[in-house]
């Protein structure tokens, strides 16, 4: 590196924090449905087995 | 769902043999997913040399190059889903595009988000009307537009059939993302691989170490990260059809 190489560190570490932050909510999302979807399961599995 | 989600009935009463198993492939597919992830991050932060006119920014592109790869392969997923769902109409290909359109919107929206704090530092602006950004922003919104569509149509047939058709016109929104640095000579965007465009601001000569790190990343990027991530999004699918079926059953009784 040399004495004229800017200083853009911060802009580094903005660049991680968003793709980290793209990232992790795109697996939040995937996790919530997942967890929402296995209740309805159950309770839908509940229903019909006392139905039947 | 949101009336048989109020129903209170303890968890443990489930039947838990019911529930979906995690196969044991997928687990060993994850652990080595995120390893070689973060292997490659390693590589960018403190193994690839720092670029002397851009400083760290510059290693940005480690991600912002690869995560379009991924998204990429993800997009021609969706293509591939599609073709052969309107061959077969077997369903399972439609879920199969639907997790390559979900997973290749997110991989690049991290891409378009890189790309814009990149900019920031070196062209001095977060965002212009450049081609290769505003067909990159156009590839954005079209898979966007795929996903609210698809939720639009009652109709299952109805909407695999339009998904599909869809799916495969939308990757000329990824193909010409991708060629147009190469045919627009006004662009400023660089090109990482091969000569850049004459008036390209922000261009860096590679050495061993960054050719080795983008060259690594790149391969995690385009097949373990949207490998991964579509075998998640086919299995939420998957469940999401159980539900459904679970719940004509239960409305049918």
């Amino acid at each position: 590196m040399t004495e004229n190489t800017p200083d853009t560190v911060a802009y580094l570490a903005l660049g991680l924090a968003a793709a980290s932050g793209v990232f992790l909510a795109f697996l939040g999302s995937m996790v919530a449905r997942y967890r929402n979807l296995q209740k309805d399961v159950q309770v839908l599995e509940q229903l019909e087995d006392n139905a039947g | 769902m949101s009336a048989i989600q109020d129903i209170k009935l303890p968890v443990a009463e489930a039947p838990q043999a019911r529930a979906a198993s995690r196969p044991r492939l997928l687990t060993v597919l994850t652990v080595i997913t995120l390893l070689a992830a973060l292997i490659g991050l390693f590589m960018a932060l403190f193994y690839a040399g720092t670029d002397a006119a851009q400083g760290q920014v510059q290693r940005i592109f480690y991600i912002h190059v690869s995560s379009f790869s991924g998204a990429f392969i993800a997009f021609w997923v969706t293509v591939i889903g599609g073709i052969v769902y309107l061959r077969t109409r077997k369903p399972k290909w439609d879920t199969l595009a639907l997790a390559g359109v979900e997973v290749g919107f997110a991989l690049s929206l991290i891409n378009l988000t890189t790309g814009m704090i990149w900019a920031r530092p070196i062209w001095n602006t977060w965002w212009t009307w450049d081609p290769r950004l505003t067909s990159a922003a156009i590839m954005v919104l079209t898979y966007a537009a795929y996903l609210m569509l698809r939720n639009g149509i009652e109709n299952a047939e109805t909407r695999r059939r339009f998904a599909s058709v869809y799916g495969i016109l939308a990757i000329s929104t990824v193909i010409i993302t991708l060629v147009i640095i190469r045919i627009r000579p006004d662009t400023i965007h660089p090109a990482v691989i091969g000569a850049s465009p004459q008036n390209a601001e922000g261009g860096f000569e590679m050495t061993s170490s960054m050719r080795a790190t983008l060259g690594y990343n790149s391969a995690v990027w385009s097949i373990l990260i949207p490998a991964t991530l579509i075998w998640y999004r086919v299995r939420l699918q998957n469940l999401a059809d159980r539900v459904h079926a679970l719940k004509m059953r239960v409305m049918s009784q």
